[in-house]
Parts: C-alpha cells; sequence; structure tokens
C-alpha cells in the first residue's frame, strides 16, 4: 500500500458480493487504509472498520438479492476528512430511506433493554461514530448511505466532550 | 472468513466461555446457539462469563445476543459478565452503552466474584 502522507484525495471503489463470507477482507482493508493513508488514530481506523462493517450488512442484509452486489466507496481526504458510502439496489423498487431513517432514530430512544437483538449499527455505532449521516433512495433503486468524519474541523474534535465514548485508547 | 473459537468450561455454576477470532455476521450464530445451550443448562444463581481476550472483533448483533443472554440469566437470578475486553471491543461495547447493563471486568478472577 502507498505510504502515507500524500496530500492529494483517494478515491477507491469496491464492488462486494452480497456475502458475509467476505465481510473480514473488507474490515482487514478498511483499517490498513485509514491507519497507512490518513492522520486518523488507530482507535478511529478501528471505529471505521465497524462503521463500514455495520452498513455493509444492513445494505447486504435489507437492501440486497441473493448473487447481487453492493458498491463501497472510500474517498480519504489525507488531513480533513474521510468518506464513505455504501450502495445497494433494493429488493425491489420500493423507495425507502425515509424508513430507514425513521427506524434508526426510534432505535437511537430505545434502551438495551428495549432493543431486540437488531437496531444497535445504525443508531449507535454509525451514529456516533461519523459527524455526517445521510440516507437517500437511489434513483433506479436501493438506498445509499454516506456517512463522514472530519479529521481537524474544530466543530468535531475528538476529545472527552466530544467524544461519544469519552474512552481515549492506548492500542 | 472471520473464523471463531469457542471453549466452555463449566465448575459449581460457573460457565466460562472463552473466544477466540472475530464475532462478525458469518459467525455471530455459532457463538449466539453455543451460549444459548449453556444459559439453558444454567440454574438459579449461575454466572456465565464470556472470556474476550482473545476475541478482535464484534459486530452491534453480538452486542445484541449479549443484551438478550443478560435477560435470559436475569430472569433465572443468574449472572453475565464480560472479562478481559481488548481495548477496541471496549470501545464498541461503550458506544453502544452494552457497559451500562453488563458489568466488565478486567481479569477473570474479579469476573467471578463481581
Amino acid at each position: 500500500m502507498q505510504d502515507k502522507k500524500t496530500q492529494d484525495k483517494v478515491i477507491i471503489r469496491i464492488e462486494l458480493p452480497t456475502n458475509a463470507y467476505f465481510m473480514s477482507g473488507i474490515r482487514d482493508f478498511t483499517l490498513k487504509m485509514i491507519e497507512n493513508t490518513t492522520d486518523f488514530s488507530k482507535q478511529w481506523a478501528y471505529r471505521f472498520q465497524s462503521v463500514v462493517d455495520e452498513l455493509c450488512n444492513n445494505a447486504i442484509e435489507h437492501g440486497s438479492n441473493p448473487n447481487d452486489f453492493i458498491l463501497i466507496t472510500f474517498i480519504s481526504d489525507p488531513e480533513k476528512s474521510i468518506e464513505i458510502t455504501v450502495e445497494d439496489h433494493g429488493k425491489n423498487s420500493e423507495k425507502i430511506a425515509n424508513k430507514i431513517l425513521a427506524k434508526y432514530k426510534s432505535n437511537s430512544k430505545k434502551s438495551q433493554l428495549e432493543l431486540g437483538i437488531r437496531g444497535r449499527g445504525l443508531a449507535y455505532i454509525v451514529e456516533k461514530w461519523t459527524d455526517e449521516l445521510e440516507i437517500t433512495d437511489r434513483q433506479n433503486g436501493g438506498v445509499k448511505v454516506r456517512v463522514k468524519k472530519y479529521l481537524n474541523d474544530p466543530e468535531f474534535q475528538t476529545d472527552n466532550k466530544h467524544d461519544p465514548t469519552h474512552l481515549k485508547l492506548t492500542i | 472468513m472471520a473464523e471463531i473459537k469457542i471453549q466452555t468450561q463449566s465448575e459449581n455454576n460457573i460457565h466460562i466461555i472463552s473466544l477466540q477470532g472475530q464475532l462478525d455476521e458469518s459467525t455471530v450464530n455459532e457463538f449466539s446457539t453455543q451460549v444459548y445451550a449453556v444459559i439453558e443448562q444454567c440454574t438459579e444463581n449461575s454466572r456465565v462469563i464470556l472470556d474476550l481476550e482473545q476475541l478482535t472483533y464484534l459486530n452491534s448483533k453480538s452486542i445484541g445476543f449479549i443484551a438478550d443472554f443478560f435477560n435470559r440469566l436475569q430472569s433465572k437470578n443468574s449472572k453475565l459478565v464480560l472479562a478481559k475486553a481488548q481495548a477496541n471491543v471496549v470501545d464498541i461495547l461503550n458506544v453502544v452503552g452494552i457497559d451500562q447493563i453488563v458489568p466488565m471486568t478486567q481479569t477473570l478472577n474479579e469476573a467471578k466474584t463481581i
């Protein structure tokens, strides 16, 4: 992998078959890509590994038919931000972005004991570990989820006041 | 593909379930099946300890199962404890908020007595 510190924006697109079998490879890629090409800490590399995993699992389980694929796009602006989009083709032509949005907002208000097995991915991990989260319907079917995390924007500095977990790890 | 190895040791109502590998969409069902089998055997005042020392990743569905294990054990007057989790795993457990209901310890000895 290219050494870090390139100042240029890097765009990487991956087509992933809708099979959970491949997700460990995508998690490994995410971790290394963020570690090696951005100034985000290792803790944030691990966090983005989770964000990508949750988004892809949602796209595979709720937005895809068997033998389909999803599209993952990483846009790394080395000293500014990391942006990730995950797009699926949908199971049919129904527009469901607003339903997903309403569901995750509802889940984020529930206690741990009120939630079932599902419902923590978008509402907790993705929402809390990103600065922007946007869910939109794709024109020809399916959903596009875009998340972005800023590196040095003062509004989003990760200190004890702003870090949702108030946790600084030594990894 | 992710792999998970699960080993269970039981002694005097204390069940230690050690996890090695990753808990993701491809492994979480094997994990839940084995833990539910242990919970099924639990009598009152049992304790199930998940030893997470060798666990390198877990997803939100795994945490959903952990919340369900907690509920089922509580209904048997029994306890669930998470022990020895690695830093990145602690981070995920914290952001989801599961640490607010399920006790977490740094050692197995603590987990047996907390």
